[in-house]
């Protein structure tokens, strides 16, 4: 009776870790198939156009980008089956803060750099291939997972850190926030 | 220069050998850069100092009424009276001819009538090809010339001398080439007249920048125009400023200027940059990127509504004159000078600007990064450099020690590359701010002035 207590207990703990392994391998793939579906542009679609500032008159609150166009891109978000409304919502608020820079129409046809539309969006830097060009030799260097929710911290090269939340809905893990992780003081995203 | 298929243009009596051009398609191309280790220059010479050696070669009469032209150096000009020949120099005789798929090729010698050193001044085409050794004629090509020698001054000629000295002449033949590429007005034709050292100039600058293409002549023609309009213009601060003479180190071909953002480089610099001190000499350094050689802001091939990341304009920026940089090194070849959140590094500022001062020194422009608005997405909130530029000079003026810079925020060259484009060091703060030329996008809501962030450490484009 003692050994087969024993027995149950180290059993229960075996399933305990495997599924934590599962649900670890589960996380990573959904995380670096993501930026691997992102590294191919799969987000933008031939003859779709996502960023087209509307200057709809005086002052600078009525500078925007065409929600119509924007909802084209988020809508292939939300097709790729890797993200949550959440992070359709994280997309929504970059947009919102880089509206505020949009500045006068251009006059005389010169074309002007327009904040935001000119560095990696998913990822929020100019250098979007320390990320991407080193997804294969990627670790993960913490995890956390609570029921449905999952916390990771990955490392993609030195001083290249990033963090990951993702949900679990219907069996699935998606992606609901992509942000830096600056613990290190020479951080990229530190810059 | 009438009669004359090639180009003579002298610039330093001291000179044995200069760059030839030869027209085609409409365009001037240069033909040779005499290399006087191969080309043999003084073979040349030894050939023309022994008549006797040269009568032995196949000769014709030169260009008749033929006239040389000297600029000196010092604006004077003369055209003397010549007599020239021309001789037949067969392949393979030790001249270094780049390019020349012919047999061989005519030099035209010239000699002063009242001087007795003889002066070989141009090589040119054969110009009536019958009676040619085999293959020569009409494929041979203009090329330079060189001089031996010392010339007289022209303009300083005893009047008894029997040198025929026509200021101008010799400048109406060049201007009349040159007029015919660039269809100047008879004001815009005067001013060039007035001003012939600028001549050179422009010829120079097509040569180094693929011949008279479209753009190109429109260039020299704002040029004559600009200059034209503000007579009180220093000529020498224009040419310094428009037309830089740089050595291009790498091809900046479009398809090759920009490296992976991740790549590192080896860094041959390793130099331990001490810190600037303020009692320190702030040298002027000129731009060290032409005024021509701007990179405008381009929309995305595959998505016309995104823009060109400024990191990859910066490069290349510097790939035009042969430099690029690496990644993100924050521990050997990026200074980070400066955050929003922690402000000045004191330290690595003064560190960072020791070596700007060190590259500008050697003509090396500086890839840099600044912030210019406050904040950042949620995602990265800790992020403070907005956008990238490219220091090409510094300088001091009433505002104070500045870096120059070319900012490729815009299409318009004329704001990207101003001299207004100045980042002011505040010895007392540490930071370096200033203001960008591009006033639509300076004058955006929500920007303040650039404050340097980093300070990358260039390499040579291999």
């Amino acid at each position: 009776m003692r050994y087969l207590t024993i027995l149950l207990i180290i059993l229960l703990f075996s399933c305990k870790h495997l599924n934590a392994q599962v649900y670890e391998k589960e996380v990573k793939n959904t995380i670096l198939n993501f930026l691997k579906w992102h590294k191919e542009g799969k987000e933008h679609k031939p003859n779709e156009y996502y960023f087209v500032p509307r200057y709809d008159g005086k002052g600078t609150s009525k500078n925007y980008f065409d929600r119509d166009s924007l909802n084209l891109y988020f809508n292939n978000f939300r097709q790729s089956g890797f993200v949550s409304e959440t992070y359709i919502n994280q997309l929504k608020e970059y947009f919102d803060y880089y509206e505020k820079f949009l500045g006068n129409k251009p006059e005389d046809g010169e074309m002007i750099k327009v904040d935001g539309l000119d560095q990696d969006i998913v990822l929020n830097t100019f250098e979007p291939e320390e990320i991407l060009d080193n997804l294969p030799q990627s670790k993960i260097t913490k995890i956390l997972i609570i029921y449905n929710k999952a916390l990771v911290g990955i490392n993609f090269k030195k001083n290249v850190d990033m963090i990951f939340q993702l949900t679990k809905m219907k069996n699935k893990w998606l992606i609901d926030y992509i942000g830096a992780d600056n613990t290190r003081n020479y951080s990229l995203f530190r810059q | 220069m009438s009669g004359f298929n090639g180009i003579v243009v002298l610039y330093n009596m001291q000179m044995t050998f200069k760059v030839g051009y030869r027209y085609k398609n409409g365009k001037i191309e240069k033909i040779i850069q005499l290399d006087p280790e191969k080309s043999g220059i003084n073979n040349i010479l030894n050939q023309q100092n022994n008549l006797s050696n040269v009568n032995e070669q196949i000769t014709r009469p030169g260009p008749s009424g033929a006239k040389l032209a000297i600029n000196n150096n010092t604006n004077k000009f003369a055209s003397l009276d010549v007599s020239c020949y021309s001789t037949y120099i067969p392949p393979n005789d030790g001249y270094y001819v780049p390019g020349c798929d012919c047999e061989g090729y005519w030099v035209t010698t010239c000699t002063f009538h009242s001087v007795a050193t003889p002066w070989i001044i141009d090589f040119v085409p054969d110009p009536n090809p019958s009676g040619t050794p085999s293959g020569g004629g009409s494929n041979v090509i203009p090329v330079l010339y060189g001089f031996y020698g010392a010339l007289p001054d022209p303009c300083n000629v005893d009047p008894n001398s029997p040198v025929t000295m026509f200021c101008d002449d010799g400048r109406s033949a060049y201007l009349n080439e040159i007029n015919q590429i660039l269809g100047l007005n008879l004001a815009q034709q005067q001013w060039l007249l007035n001003n012939f050292e600028m001549e050179a100039v422009f010829r120079t600058y097509f040569e180094n920048n693929g011949g008279a293409t479209q753009e190109n002549v429109q260039f020299i023609q704002w040029a004559v125009s600009y200059l034209l309009e503000h007579p009180n213009i220093n000529l020498n601060e224009f040419k310094n400023q428009f037309f830089p003479i740089t050595t291009i180190i790498a091809d900046p071909d479009a398809d090759n200027w920009t490296d992976p953002d991740d790549e590192i480089l080896f860094d041959s610099d390793q130099t331990v940059y001490q810190q600037y001190q303020d009692n320190q000499p702030w040298p002027t350094i000129d731009r060290v990127i032409g005024y021509e050689k701007f990179v405008p802001i381009r929309k995305m091939s595959d998505d016309p509504t995104k823009y060109v990341n400024c990191l990859v304009l910066a490069k290349e920026q510097l790939g035009k004159v042969g430099y690029t940089c690496s990644g993100y090194l924050p521990q050997s070849q990026t200074f980070l000078i400066y955050t929003e959140q922690d402000g000045v590094d004191l330290s690595k500022t003064k560190k960072a600007i020791s070596y700007l001062l060190s590259s500008l020194s050697q003509n090396i422009p500086v890839l840099i990064g600044v912030d210019n608005r406050a904040g950042a997405p949620t995602a990265n909130k800790d992020n403070s450099t907005d956008h990238y530029i490219v220091v090409v000079g510094m300088g001091t003026d009433s505002k104070g020690r500045y870096f120059q810079f070319v900012d490729n925020a815009t299409d318009n060259r004329a704001t990207g590359a101003s001299y207004s484009n100045r980042l002011y060091y505040n010895s007392n703060t540490g930071k370096i701010t200033g203001q960008t030329a591009v006033v639509n996008y300076r004058n955006r809501a929500g920007m303040h002035d650039y404050i340097v962030t980093q300070v990358r450490k260039s390499i040579i484009k291999l």
